[in-house]
């Protein structure tokens, strides 16, 4: 009696699993780790959607682009706007379907395709403790001590290396190879990653680093370390947003529009300030987290959209590493 | 062959730009250099150490060995604690009112080459050195030549021997240099190959240039092979062994190779310390995932170590021996994308990810068995070839029971490099690994983009010490069974 | 005449006790198991080991006190003592200098060398060339041209067969009497030492000691030797 019990219960059980439909999600590494958003959102998500989701890591554009329509993603996360003219050429995605209106976006979203999620402004992160002045501009970068040196990424190999590359070409224009020119000798090194970057900063090896301006909240929040500060610069500054998008070929179209809805909602945005550390898209200030309301921000924004971005940016990386190279 | 599944699926136009030349010229300069100092650091320490026979020799050999696994960005971090702007030598420099040095540039990727590299030359030359018959060094003795000439007659001919295929092995670990190369470049003027094909491939989705660019790399790569292979004399067929009988009864030479030992021990083991100093206070407070991890590294290493013993022992002859060093050329960027596209068709790669992750970390790790392993079987086959054939064994019976068993020692060796070089393994795993099955070098990166630096230092230090454990234990279990 | 007193050689837990000896113009067959420690008496002479006490003296000139080179003594070993990758002969004209390009005397006494062992024409060829038998008389050469007064063989015509064994061993025995050197010849074969052997020492693990004629030594094996000779 008992045992048929049990073997029948498994056996409904097994039944339900397979049932289960799966969402895919292709997410960036730290996005789906441990630490990041991920499972958070996923132990959120799946109360109410009656599905298994599944993140897969990995190098998102290239991956989907090799994949082409036989993907099995049905959302991806983590893509960002100096790259979202490629993806959609691919015309893989499908349109979002939220009210852009409800963004709270330091500029106006006009994408339907492309969702933001979170944010932050580019900027320079620097220490506090060894920095007798901080940096209000870029040419007080130029103008830093010559014991104090900044590091930076690549462009051509990490995506916040790009976006400094875009911000400066938008601040400076055509003075923009002179700039990095100038900056040169400050500039330690560069890496090829924010990971290694911002790893050269915390050991010291660096005393500025380029990095979002909500970054000093991870110290703040879990190291209760207040040293750490990012750099506003009176020029304005260029904001990051990482997106998130339906796939067309999706083999469960109702659950991935059920996540995009998802995505806009306050449980998913509440999750986003203290796993990955930058401003929920979906929220404005008096919604967010103390800490994160208090750091300071630009007062202006300026921005490349995507298209401006695609044509700028060969351009403008080879104008920087013609000026670093020398 | 993923090269060749690259470069048929991208196209024939070959379209190099000015960066591109550049990053070539670059890379292949800083490969050439950073061999030639690894192997020329490596043969006085080396002879040092085959010729002086201390308490915990082996044992240090094998710490030594430590720099050559671990993943990069952990070492480098590691390196820049000593030599870095605020490290201890400038420290020290600095209160003593002296100048600090840069490590960014040239010099600094060099430094950090010739701290990757010594390790695996000086390892293929300490039993090259013991290859030398002792009753070369005594008839030289005897002869009372000079020192001069009993190097030139008794050692050089060894060197010539094994020198021109360390050399290449490590300039084509080099070429394929990335990280290192831009962080410690201090620029794009430090552009690797690499990085080009990262570019090209990430941010362009240019295929067609990855896979030239690739076929550049090997390009190179073949070259400096060939090289190697024509320049390698066919003298030295000997067993490697430490010898434990001094050569040299001179007191100050001693003196001298003991205080090299020191030095370049002191200049590998004070940035691993540093590794073990930063983590050491996290490794307490570690969560469990990041002991998961740890357990899925072995795991996966485990299936690795044995799978590359095979197939070492499969292509063990010289045309076997430069395939595999080929395979090192590879950009692992390109390896798993080449992989990737030819699979793909067939099965969804995700799903044998941890199959592919074995494999590749077994093929990679082939052309260090085989530099340990071939002088050995080569040296078998000559003495017990003629033995074993009257005797009428056949090829099987011979491996099986002549060579093998004289293998050992070497196998030992080669089992706990595989086990730690895949513990440590970092560029395959990314490409197809997920965060379920996360081994710790993956783990650790995770922690490193997600602010999280002191934990990942802790981790660090347990990536570190498994490392450390396989080698020791196995560099030991290969020297007891050692059928000498 | 060399002179062994107090003799002990080895190391660790296998020292060997040599009684006082004094060794004449001659050749001596030293015969004993495998591993007994002929080849390290030999080396202990040569100073390629430490003895753990005692004194060697040659024409009462201390031994011990001198570097291997300056020892009046000249070795062969079982394999290797020929340069694979120089010519015969560079192999011997080491004896006399390093350098490439000799005096025409120097040529000359090479020459001669390879003359009286039979190896005439051979300088330009390279050891693996070579026989086992010629590449033994090659090294001949080269202990002919060393012109020491004491003559050490670990076995090193080992690998040849029985013919031409002899005929080193022979040639052996001619050059020792030409230049009266003291020979001390490491053997398995009673039949090489009853061949060229004056007299016989026999080392166990734990003695060495000088049994005197080879003959008479071979005929009334000791106890300690007879699972040896059997």
């Amino acid at each position: 009696m008992k045992n048929t019990l049990l073997i029948s219960t498994m056996l409904s059980a097994t039944a339900a699993l397979a049932e289960t439909p799966v969402l895919t999600v292709y997410a960036p590494d730290y996005f789906a780790s441990e630490w990041g958003p991920g499972p958070a959102i996923e132990a959120e998500f799946e109360k109410t959607c009656g599905c298994d989701l599944q993140f897969s890591a990995g190098d998102l554009l290239p991956r989907i682009m090799l994949e082409g329509s036989s993907t099995d993603a049905d959302i991806v996360i983590g893509l960002n706007t100096d790259v979202t003219k490629k993806a959609r050429e691919t015309g893989l995605f499908a349109e979002h379907g939220q009210k852009n209106a409800d963004l709270k976006l330091p500029i106006e979203w006009m994408d339907g395709t492309f969702l933001p999620f979170d944010w932050a402004y580019v900027s320079f992160v620097y220490n506090a403790d060894k920095m007798s002045a901080m940096p209000t501009s870029f040419e007080d970068l130029v103008n830093l001590p010559a014991d104090q040196k900044i590091v930076i990424q690549d462009p051509r190999s990490s995506i916040s290396g790009l976006a400094l590359v875009l911000w400066v070409k938008a601040v400076y224009g055509d003075k923009a190879a002179d700039y990095w020119t100038r900056l040169s000798p400050n500039i330690l090194t560069v890496t090829s990653g924010w990971s290694e970057a911002y790893g050269l900063f915390t050991e010291g090896e660096a005393d500025v680093v380029l990095s979002f301006n909500t970054s000093p909240s991870y110290h703040i929040v879990a190291e209760e370390d207040e040293t750490k500060k990012a750099a506003i610069f009176e020029e304005g500054h260029y904001p990051y947003f990482e997106l998130a998008a339906k796939v067309s070929s999706t083999d469960v179209p109702d659950i991935a529009d059920a996540f995009m809805d998802f995505v806009m909602s306050s449980e998913f945005q509440s999750i986003i300030p203290f796993t990955n550390w930058s401003y929920p898209a979906a929220q404005s200030s008096d919604e967010w987290p103390e800490v994160f309301a208090n750091l300071p921000a630009p007062a202006k924004t300026i921005y490349f959209d995507e298209q401006q971005a695609a044509d700028l940016r060969n351009s403008a990386v080879e104008e920087w590493r013609n000026a670093l190279s020398k | 062959m993923p090269i060749l599944g690259l470069a048929v699926y991208g196209g024939e136009d070959l379209n190099f730009t000015a960066s591109d030349i550049a990053a070539i010229r670059f890379t292949v300069l800083q490969a050439i250099l950073s061999a030639v100092s690894s192997v020329a650091v490596a043969i006085p320490t080396s002879r040092a150490l085959a010729r002086q026979n201390f308490k915990g020799r082996e044992v240090l050999i094998s710490i030594l060995s430590a720099p050559f696994i671990l993943p990069v960005i952990i070492a480098i971090s590691g390196v820049l604690f000593i030599f870095g702007r605020e490290g201890m030598i400038n420290q020290l420099l600095g209160s003593l009112g002296q100048e600090s040095v840069s490590v960014y540039g040239l010099s600094g990727i060099l430094l950090v080459h010739v701290f990757f590299n010594l390790p695996l030359a000086i390892r293929i030359l300490l039993f090259g050195w013991g290859a030398i018959p002792i009753e070369h060094h005594r008839v030289a003795r005897g002869l009372n030549l000079n020192a001069w000439a009993r190097f030139k007659i008794v050692e050089l001919p060894m060197l010539l021997f094994r020198v021109p295929s360390a050399t290449a092995i490590i300039f084509v670990i080099c070429l394929s240099s990335f990280a290192v190369a831009l962080l410690l470049g201090g620029g794009p003027r430090a552009t690797t190959v690499e990085l080009a094909i990262y570019q090209a491939f990430r941010f362009d989705f240019d295929i067609a240039k990855a896979g030239q660019l690739a076929l550049v790399q090997t390009g190179f790569a073949t070259v400096a092979i060939i090289i190697s292979l024509a320049v390698m004399k066919r003298l030295d067929v000997g067993i490697g062994y430490l010898p434990t009988e001094p050569m040299v009864d001179s007191r100050t030479m001693r003196v001298i190779d003991l205080g090299m030992i020191m030095m370049v021990s002191i200049f590998m083991l004070a940035p691993i310390l540093a590794v073990i100093y930063r983590g050491l206070p996290h490794l307490i407070a570690l969560p469990t995932s990041v002991w998961n991890a740890a357990a899925t590294s072995v795991f996966i290493a485990m299936p690795s170590a044995v799978c590359c013993i095979f197939i070492a022992l499969f292509l063990a002859h010289r045309l076997g021996e430069s395939i595999s060093i080929l395979a090192l050329s590879i950009s692992p960027l390109v390896l798993g994308v080449g992989l990737f596209v030819i699979i793909r068709p067939y099965i969804n790669p995700f799903d044998v990810t941890l199959l592919i992750v074995v494999l590749l970390n077994a093929v990679l790790a082939v052309p260090f068995t085989l530099r340990l392993i071939l002088p050995e079987i080569e040296k078998t086959r000559s003495d017990f070839g003629y033995l074993s054939r009257t005797m009428r064994m056949t090829a099987w019976g011979m491996w099986v029971w002549v060579i093998l068993p004289r293998l050992f020692r070497q196998l030992g060796f080669s089992f706990g490099l595989t086990l730690a070089l895949s513990l440590g393994d970092l560029g395959v795993i990314v490409l197809f690994g997920s965060p379920e099955n996360a081994t710790l070098p993956y783990l650790i990166m995770q922690l490193r983009t997600g602010y999280r630096l002191d934990t990942a230092a802790g981790a660090s230090v347990l990536l570190l010490i498994m490392c450390l454990i396989s080698i020791v234990i196995f560099d030991g279990l290969g020297r007891r069974y050692a059928k000498y | 005449m060399l002179n062994i007193k107090n003799l002990k050689f080895g190391h660790g837990s296998h020292i060997v006790v040599a009684e006082n000896a004094a060794f004449g113009g001659g050749i001596y067959g030293v015969i004993g198991p495998s591993g007994s420690g002929k080849s390290t008496f030999l080396n202990t002479l040569a100073g390629f080991h430490n003895c753990e006490s005692g004194s060697i003296t040659f024409d009462d000139q201390d031994l011990l006190t001198q570097r291997v080179e300056d020892r009046p003594i000249a070795m062969l070993f079982q394999s290797s003592n020929l340069f694979p990758h120089l010519t015969i002969f560079r192999n011997i004209a080491l004896a006399m200098t390093s350098r490439r390009w000799l005096t025409k005397s120097q040529r000359q006494h090479v020459g001669d060398a390879l003359d009286r062992v039979g190896l005439s024409g051979f300088e330009n060829r390279k050891p693996g060339e070579l026989s086992g038998g010629q590449q033994s008389r090659a090294t001949l050469a080269r202990v002919l041209l060393q012109k020491k007064s004491i003559l050490l063989l670990d076995e090193p015509f080992a690998a040849l067969g029985p013919a031409m064994r002899n005929e080193m061993l022979d040639l052996v025995k001619e050059i020792a009497e030409t230049d009266n050197q003291i020979v001390f010849l490491v053997t398995h074969s009673p039949d090489d030492a009853l061949r060229i052997c004056d007299q016989t020492i026999f080392v166990t693990n734990k003695r060495l000691w000088l049994a005197g004629d080879t003959k008479n030594a071979l005929q009334n094996i000791p106890s300690e030797m007879q699972d040896y000779f059997g």
